[in-house]
């Protein structure tokens, strides 16, 4: 096989290597469980939107506007998707250290690592997209064309491909050349420190795109001429979606001219700044030591103050140090966190943002439902992020130390990682509650809201730890085991109800300070409650859990090669 | 024949190795010893071809090896002290990767890898990941991987690391078997005894100078010490070993 081909296979089966997914884990089942998930809104989109077509096939103006609207959902679908693809794979887009001394090692010339990479590089790009929009590709492009919004059926379909796939091609490079340039001003430390944020940023961004697409969609005038499109880079490729369909509105080429350039550009910017670098970034992998950044002796101060305080007896201590010091430095682990914080903080702007555009800023003058849920929306993602990363093990071979000397004591062990909650899912909550509606409306509506939201963040966190038979980051995982396929109503009525329900109880009550106090009253019971059942059930365990039952039975069969692989590992640990 | 010219590596101003000189014949095994940053690990990387020296050179065949890196390194087997290795692949298929990037034909690297796979007793690990395999194991495939093209020269640092007691005794066999078949052996370790066993000259490495370069028998004969072990605590060890294991033992009271 020829070797860039060789080394391009070896480097797309290593961005899907992550410690967020077990060691081991089948890469084409990775491949296949995140293209699925990525892809499912557009396999759903086209068969609804012929529903609403079907509708409004006697309301021209508004089945035109509807069927802008739409391929804008596509396009903003399809730059989501390939934005959050770049950012999974995102330390494997430039050579890292593993790379570098085993491929330096070897007789392989520059051209073909830097060549071999681009490639893996490109087909990782390829695949998803043809994954998220190949069957969107086929059946809306007919549909369009059926509705009068392509020319032709084999226009439509073109038109679909092309947008979306050059739309998904700009977030990637994008993406890229912005690393690229960190990685190469700021080192790899910079970069570790950067991508975060970036990340964030840019999930933030792209989730805001979702919520915010509708709106979007409703505001586009139909020639496509406004001059605010031109901020919004979805518009420039729904501007060549629009001409390339074969039925080009007056804006359309200015857009699409927008959408090219700027692709052309971020494309060439990212394989530039990757070829160019690639042999300083290698040999700055190999002569500079991986090593994680000091703390600062201010935190670590804080730290030992408040673990005194929340955490006094050793095993929790232990617990909460050891739980808090992985979260903060644990890069897949806070990629996750960050995420779980970005939806939050898409869903609280998607609920402010329009009312702001539409009222100004007197919404902010009398509480609204909008405004008091922040807290609590921010904080149901970040404490439900928390639970979910504490699930994921951190070099799980590692956990031997946690075996050989399992905490007698399990319960004041589930208490240290109750103290992480506390500090840092109730605490903020608190305090933005206090900031925001104290702020705003004075230091007793600041009062009543920070309770209300810290005893419902606190309530949480005592439900999600409830059972709770694992030592945080210590368990192997399995992402198959996950019940959200069949619970999501039961979570989505809990999201609701804990975000927006009481919000509005509050709300209601908050001319009412006794009856407030009772409501908070029966919160302070429940996590009383939930305390002293969680602290029950815990000690009843025969034992922490270290391993996810059943290892084997999610992949035998699956692949032969993978079954084999799972036997052979079977037979050497009975060996 | 393998040279090093006086090689120096500075990492920003800080120096790893000063005047680093040796010259290695076919059928030699320099051993390289030194205590924790002493340079070791940074003269092998110049040697693998994987870092560059900032001064001197390293010179086979008569040639700088950097005028043609790829030519020198299809001419080396490297063992390097990390376990670096692509987890997700199974040890044949990683073997099979580092065959084929080395331009060996797929006939040649499978019977290889079936007989290296046969000899450290990793066949029925072979549908396996190496996330799956132990340290020992994941060592003996980076042997593996640098015996599978015959090099010339073998670069070996700590490849005893996890290795059990026989397979130990068959990679020192191994060693004196290959240099007395005319390949140039480059030996780094920590482990005294192993490197007396097998090197035919030694270079003690401390804070990046060489404290000592010449055959194990003659430094034993110039300081008139008994063992390799002996002469590395008279020429680096400069703290009081016994007095540090008794403080150790103090503070597990404290």
């Amino acid at each position: 096989m020829n070797r860039t081909v060789l080394l391009a296979k070896t480097f797309f089966a290593r961005f899907f290597e992550t410690d967020l997914m077990p060691p081991g884990l089948p890469q084409v089942q990775l491949v296949i469980w995140s293209m699925a998930f990525l892809a499912a809104p557009g396999l759903l989109f086209p068969m609804r939107f012929a529903g609403k077509y079907m509708q409004l096939e006697h309301r021209p103006a508004l089945l035109a506007h509807a069927l802008i609207a739409d391929r804008l959902v596509f396009i903003t679908l399809t730059m989501t998707a390939i934005g959050l693809v770049a950012l999974v794979i995102w330390d494997g887009m430039f050579p890292d250290r593993r790379d570098a001394r085993i491929l330096s090692a070897l007789p392989v010339p520059g051209r073909t690592l830097v060549g071999a990479r681009l490639l893996a590089l490109a087909a990782l790009t390829g695949v998803f997209l043809a994954g998220v929009n190949l069957v969107p590709t086929v059946v809306y492009g007919a549909i369009l064309a059926g509705y009068g919004g392509a020319a032709t059926v084999l226009q439509g379909a073109l038109a679909h491909a092309l947008s979306t796939s050059l739309a998904g091609i700009f977030v990637f490079s994008t993406l890229m050349a912005l690393q690229g340039i960190v990685l190469n001003i700021g080192g790899r430390r910079a970069a570790d420190r950067l991508s975060l944020l970036l990340q964030l940023v840019f999930i933030v961004a792209l989730l805001q795109m979702i919520f915010f697409v509708p709106r979007l969609g409703a505001m586009l005038p139909d020639d496509l001429q406004a001059p605010w499109l031109r901020l919004v880079p979805s518009v420039w490729f729904l501007g060549l979606y629009d001409l390339l369909g074969g039925k080009a509105a007056t804006g359309a080429p200015a857009l699409a001219g927008m959408a090219l350039t700027a692709t052309a550009a971020t494309v060439a910017t990212s394989a530039g700044v990757f070829i160019a670098t690639h042999g300083r970034l290698t040999r700055l992998a190999l002569e500079t030591q991986d090593s994680g950044r000091a703390t600062g002796r201010a935190v670590i101060w804080m730290l030992n103050a408040v673990t005194s305080r929340v955490a006094p007896r050793a095993t929790a201590r232990a617990m909460f140090e050891f739980t808090i010091r992985t979260l903060s430095r644990s890069r897949s682990h806070r990629l996750l966190l960050s995420m779980y914080v970005g939806v939050a903080l898409a869903l609280v702007a998607s609920a402010i943002v329009p009312l702001v555009l539409r009222s100004g800023f007197a919404i902010f003058t009398s509480p609204s439902i909008e405004i008091l849920s922040a807290p609590l929306v921010v904080s149901f993602f970040t404490i439900v992020g928390m639970r979910v990363a504490l699930a994921i093990p951190v070099e799980p071979r590692a956990n031997w130390i946690f075996r050989i000397r399992e905490p007698i004591d399990r319960r004041a062990a589930i208490d240290g990682v109750r103290a992480v909650f506390l500090l840092t899912g109730v605490l903020p909550t608190v305090v933005l509650a206090a900031a925001s509606a104290g702020g705003l409306w004075g230091w007793r509506r600041g009062l009543a809201h920070a309770a209300t939201c810290g005893l419902m963040a606190w309530f949480l966190s005592e439900l999600m730890l409830m059972r709770l038979d694992k030592m945080p980051f210590t368990c192997t995982y399995l992402p198959g085991r996950s019940r959200i396929g069949t619970l999501w109503p039961l979570y989505l009525t809990g999201m609701i109800t804990y975000c927006y329900t009481i919000t509005a109880l509050e709300l209601r009550l908050l001319p009412h300070p006794a009856s407030l106090v009772k409501l908070l009253l029966f919160f302070a019971g429940g996590i009383a409650v939930l305390t002293v059942r969680r602290h029950h059930w815990v000690t009843t365990l025969a034992g922490f859990r270290f391993q996810e039952e059943d290892p084997t039975s999610l992949f035998a069969g699956f692949q032969l090669s993978e079954g084999l692989a799972a036997a052979s590992e079977d037979t050497r640990r009975l060996r | 024949m393998l040279e090093a010219r006086d090689l120096t590596k500075y990492y920003s101003a800080i120096p790893a190795v000063r005047g680093l000189s040796f010259t290695l014949g076919p059928g030699g095994v320099l051993g390289l010893l030194g205590p924790n940053g002493s340079g070791k690990s940074t003269t092998v990387s110049i040697l693998a071809g994987l870092l560059q020296p900032s001064g001197g050179a390293v010179r086979f065949k008569g040639s700088d090896i950097q005028d043609d890196l790829l030519d020198y390194k299809s001419n080396i087997g490297y063992v390097p002290e990390e376990a670096v290795l692509y987890t997700y692949l199974t040890g044949p298929e990683y073997l099979s990767l580092v065959g084929q990037l080395r331009g060996m034909s797929m006939r040649t690297i499978d019977a290889r890898i079936d007989g290296f796979l046969s000899l450290f007793d990793l066949k029925d690990d072979r549908h396996a990941p190496l996330s799956a395999y132990s340290k020992g194991m994941r060592q003996k495939i980076l042997i593996s991987a640098a015996l599978l093209h015959d090099p010339p020269i073998v670069i070996l640092d700590e490849p005893n690391s996890g290795l059990d007691v026989t397979t130990t005794l068959v990679l020192r066999s191994l060693v004196q078997t290959l240099a007395s078949e005319g390949r140039m052996i480059i030996y780094s370790s920590h482990v005294l005894e192993s490197v007396e066993k097998v090197a035919t000259d030694v270079i003690i490495l401390n804070e990046g100078r060489v404290v000592a370069h010449d055959s194990i028998s003659r430094l034993r004969e110039l300081l008139e010490l008994p063992s390799l072990e002996h002469v590395f605590r008279q020429l680096v060890i400069e703290t009081d070993i016994d007095r540090m294991a008794r403080d150790l033992v103090g503070v597990m009271k404290l």
